[in-house]
């Protein structure tokens, strides 16, 4: 099962109108006529966390967590890929 | 040179030392080589002696450059320069290492190099101009437009660092094809490409590069960044290497380093090491990426409540700062403490007790927390005290109820039960919740889901908790007083509804007839619903009979007959009640009209006949009508005689609803084992496995009562016989096995058992009816038991872990048991004159007994 915060990409101890205005965003991105599987998926994920209860239940009893040290690391890799690149430390590279 | 010419003091020849210098080369030994064509220059001054020196020279010089050891390659290029250069391969290559050393101009100044070397060709300037750009000091001024060329460059890869692209590309609009810095043209276009994120563009320039030159080393290390999924070999230490100078540079810090550092000690459980590494390198992470140290914070904290480990929680609490939604750890301490095996705990108290107290806690924090709401917090409030009351009422249970510690003999003195005893004992020295049980737990358990309720009135989950524990406590009572204050607060809960109709049915069938009606509002095409409600209908028309209100019993009769019945209530029930009714208001004419329409309703005239002779009892007939009642009842009689499916499974069915609705009245058990004798006597039946399956839950229900205990061998019978005619009908299978589970680990036939339910998982699984998951989660939950070592496991002279397919021949001890049983009985046959290979044989076959040898 995959998880609803990953899903719509808020933070677990986001508040209920993070969580909406994320779902608003997503659906704009990907309406149904476009990504029919996708919205599906948000939508899903948001119907679960929009019960309190159960966006309670989760962020009181539940400590599985989606992220992961792996991706933390890979998400490093991806600022440093985005990241303007000094010529200095550019030509470094370039060092046996 | 060598130890054997050290030893007897001799010179080695330059023949000698010639090999040695080459041998040396050929291993890329420079130093070595230099060495040993030094000396064989020195000794003997031949043209090729020379040239191997030239050769020496060349390569050791390249080699201390490479290493980046500028002025040791300098003073050997020097030397090579005073020696002079007559090797055409030396000649081609020596402005490179001239160039490498900062030597080309003043070699060329001095006319030294020029005459030998004539004009520099195309390998020689690419050269020097991918080291113009990488460092433009080393630029030769004798090379006319290397220092500029590479300066543009260098402006083109700055204008990109400042993200001015167009700019950029001006500096290199002018590098011709022809150009010793066109493949760095293709490496600024490429590297523009990287920034915009245009992986094809950038491809398409960096395809074109030089693998020979810098710019295609840099660029390699950049697509492999840009798109690691693409990369076909793992990554080299290169690429690691230039990741290290990129973080370094950019977020100050090897920052994958540290993470993939910390992810391999908790892959491999260094947790201490772990600990020691977001203490050293958390300031880092917070100076270069903020965000993700917040990130890594959490993940300590999830990963620490995953292994339920106090220690570790109060480790990192030296390590990182609480979240913000655990500002003082109380969460996470009642979480890890609800799991964690407490190694001293005060008389009374345990790790659940440890765990309320952080939770008390936590609701004291939950002001605190901002992310809250004010309706956040009091749900939160409320949960967390139903979470309490939970664990502390589950505490008040004994662990050891359920399948898992039946199977052992406590009288029995053989070496397996008593293993079994003692390990049962072990378990049972340990904190178990049954013994850690205070008189106060079940008072706080209560108390606990008592404020859940009052912190959150609707929410409904705290009363089923609180409803659940007083049924486990068997307080049937207070458990429909939570239901109905449920009701008060959440109506329309149908649990709470159906628990009260079945609580009230036996009790106060005007208020069962009402929840049904409640019920049938709410979920008006259920036939279950349509079902209860005609039942309800029934046991109100009923006590209104007994109070002489004949009247408004017909119009309960008359609502069933308007409403319809579900499936599962005979046609014929509403009939007898009529009929009841009737002879009770004293219309005895119109009563014996309605016991014919009854019989003719019926499916089965014996079901009929029981319904009504059961029903002039609980309406409790006056003195006059004692000839019905006796009527009623002889007439039932004398459907016994002969033996019916359809009468078995009528019959069987109504009197399971008759027990498990805790119906009481006069002879229940007098007609209860009339129909149980029934089923007993029935051979050669045709069956239904609608009806076989009614006939053995009626048989279930009753066969673990001492009073019925002869009712166990008909059951295990009536199984088998679903089983063979049944066989896509798990149930048959299911009570089959469970019947030989409980005859405790001596006597059960542990292969059988696992056969059964293995082909009642086969049956399940192929099944479309909507209890065949309920089938398959039951036979899943005993195959694990009979597969729990120690348990049943091993406790047979036959029987191994692995179950019916295992082979008892490959096991020795085993064999030996098995031997030693079967001498035993055929001792005993002997003794009393019985026929031992028969009984053998009888025994092996009803056993599963595989063949040993028994000599």
């Amino acid at each position: 099962m995959t998880d609803p915060y990953k899903t719509l990409g808020v933070a677990r101890h986001g508040t209920a109108a993070e969580i909406r205005s994320r779902y608003l965003d997503l659906v704009r991105q990907y309406p149904p006529e476009r990504d029919a599987e996708r919205f599906a998926e948000i939508r899903a994920a948001y119907d679960e966390l929009r019960d309190p209860t159960v966006r309670m239940q989760s962020l009181l009893f539940n400590f599985d967590s989606a992220d992961s040290i792996a991706e933390l690391a890979v998400e490093v890799k991806e600022r440093l890929r985005t990241a303007r690149i000094p010529t200095k430390t550019l030509l470094s590279l370039a060092k046996p | 040179m060598s130890q054997k010419t050290k030893k007897h003091g001799k010179q080695p020849s330059a023949t000698d030392l010639f090999q040695s210098a080459q041998r040396a080369m050929e291993k890329q030994d420079f130093k070595e080589a230099l060495k040993s064509a030094k000396l064989c220059y020195r000794q003997d001054q031949a043209h090729d002696h020379r040239q191997m020196l030239e050769r020496a020279w060349l390569a050791r010089g390249m080699q201390l450059a490479h290493c980046g050891l500028a002025d040791e390659a300098q003073a050997v290029a020097r030397e090579l320069l005073e020696l002079g250069v007559s090797e055409p391969t030396v000649e081609r290559n020596l402005p490179n290492l001239l160039l490498a050393v900062g030597l080309y101009d003043h070699a060329a100044g001095r006319g030294k190099l020029l005459p030998a070397v004539g004009e520099p060709d195309a390998r020689f300037l690419a050269n020097a101009a991918d080291r113009a750009v990488v460092d433009p000091t080393t630029a030769p001024a004798s090379l006319s437009g290397i220092r500029q060329g590479a300066e543009n460059v260098r402006l083109a890869l700055d204008a990109l660092h400042a993200g001015e692209e167009s700019a950029a590309a001006l500096m290199i609009v002018n590098i011709s094809r022809q150009s010793p810095f066109a493949d760095w043209k293709f490496f600024v276009r490429g590297l523009a490409a990287y920034y915009r994120d245009d992986p094809e563009t950038m491809r398409g320039n960096w395809d074109r590069l030089d693998p020979e030159r810098i710019g295609f080393r840099i660029a390699a290390s950049l697509r492999r960044l840009a798109d690691p999924a693409s990369a076909t070999t793992p990554e080299c230490e290169e690429f690691r290497q230039a990741v290290r100078i990129l973080e370094k540079d950019i977020l100050g810090g090897p920052i994958v380093w540290y993470l993939e550092s910390l992810q391999r000690s908790l892959l491999d459980d260094r947790w201490r090491e772990a600990i020691y590494g977001v203490r050293r390198w958390k300031k880092d992470f917070e100076t270069a990426v903020p965000s993700m140290s917040g990130r890594l914070d959490r993940l300590f904290y999830q990963h620490v409540l995953s292994k339920f480990s106090p220690q570790r929680l109060e480790e990192l609490a030296t390590a990182i700062d609480p979240p913000s939604w655990d500002l003082n750890w109380n969460r996470a301490r009642a979480i890890v403490w609800e799991q964690a095996d407490g190694p001293n705990f005060t008389e009374g108290e345990n790790s659940i007790h440890k765990s309320e107290y952080y939770w008390r806690e936590y609701i004291k924090d939950l002001a605190e927390i901002s992310e809250f709401s004010v309706a956040d917090r009091t749900l939160a409030e409320a949960m967390i005290w139903l979470r309490i009351g939970g664990n502390l009422a589950a505490e008040t249970l004994h662990a050891k109820s359920g399948w898992g510690d039946r199977y052992f003999d406590d009288d029995c003195d053989c070496e397996d039960c008593t293993r079994e005893r003692a390990a049962a004992a072990a378990r049972a020295s340990a904190p178990t919740p049954a013994e850690s049980e205070t008189p106060q737990d079940r008072a706080r358990a209560i108390e606990a889901l008592d404020r859940a309720i009052a912190a959150a009135p609707t929410y409904a989950p705290a009363y089923r908790r609180l409803a659940k524990a007083h049924l486990d406590w068997n307080q049937r009572d207070a458990a429909a007083d939570v239901y109905r204050s449920m009701l008060h607060h959440v109506p329309n809960e149908l649990e709470a509804i159906l628990f009260l109709f079945k609580h009230s049915l036996p009790r106060d069938a005007a208020a069962a007839r009402d929840y049904a009606i409640e019920a049938r509002r709410i979920k008006p095409a259920s036939d279950d619903v349509l079902d209860m409600l005609a039942r309800g209908r029934m046991a109100a028309a009923r006590a209104m009979a007994l109070q002489g209100r004949f009247d408004e019993a017909r119009a309960e009769l008359a609502a069933i007959q308007a409403a319809g019945r579900g499936p599962e209530i005979p046609a014929c029930d509403a009939t007898a009640h009529a009929a009841m009714i009737a002879f009770k208001s004293g219309d005895e004419s119109a009563g014996r009209e309605a016991v014919a329409r009854t019989l003719k309703e019926s499916d089965d005239s014996a079901d009929a006949l029981l319904c009504l002779a059961i029903e002039a009892v609980r309406y409790d007939l006056p003195n006059q009508l004692e000839g019905v009642r006796n009527e009623l009842f002889t007439r039932w009689s004398s459907s016994l005689s002969k033996h019916r499916g359809k009468a078995i499974g009528l019959m069987a069915r109504r009197m399971l609803g008759i027990l498990k609705d805790e119906v009481e009245f006069s002879e229940k058990e007098n007609y209860l084992d009339r129909v149980l004798a029934y089923i007993r006597a029935a051979t050669g039946i045709r069956w239904t496995d609608e009806d076989l399956r009614d006939a053995c839950r009626l048989l279930f229900h009753v066969h673990s009562d001492d009073k019925f205990i002869d009712c166990r061998e008909s059951l295990s019978k009536l199984a088998d016989s679903g089983r063979k005619k049944f066989p896509q009908e798990p149930y048959f299978h299911i009570v089959r096995g469970d019947l030989e589970m409980e005859r405790g680990p001596r006597a059960c036939n542990r292969i059988l058992a696992r056969k059964c339910y293995t082909a009642a998982k086969v049956a399940a699984g192929k099944s479309t009816r909507p209890d065949a998951q309920g089938f398959l989660e039951t036979v899943q939950k005993r195959l694990e038991i009979l597969g729990v070592p120690g348990l049943l496991s091993s406790m047979f002279p036959f029987g191994g872990g692995s179950g019916f397919d295992m082979d008892p021949s490959n096991d020795s001890s085993q064999r030996a048991r098995t031997k030693q049983m079967l001498e035993l009985i055929r001792t005993e046959c002997e003794a009393l004159g019985l026929d031992t290979e028969k009984m053998i044989e009888r025994i092996k076959s009803k056993f599963d007994i595989p063949e040993v040898d028994e000599r």
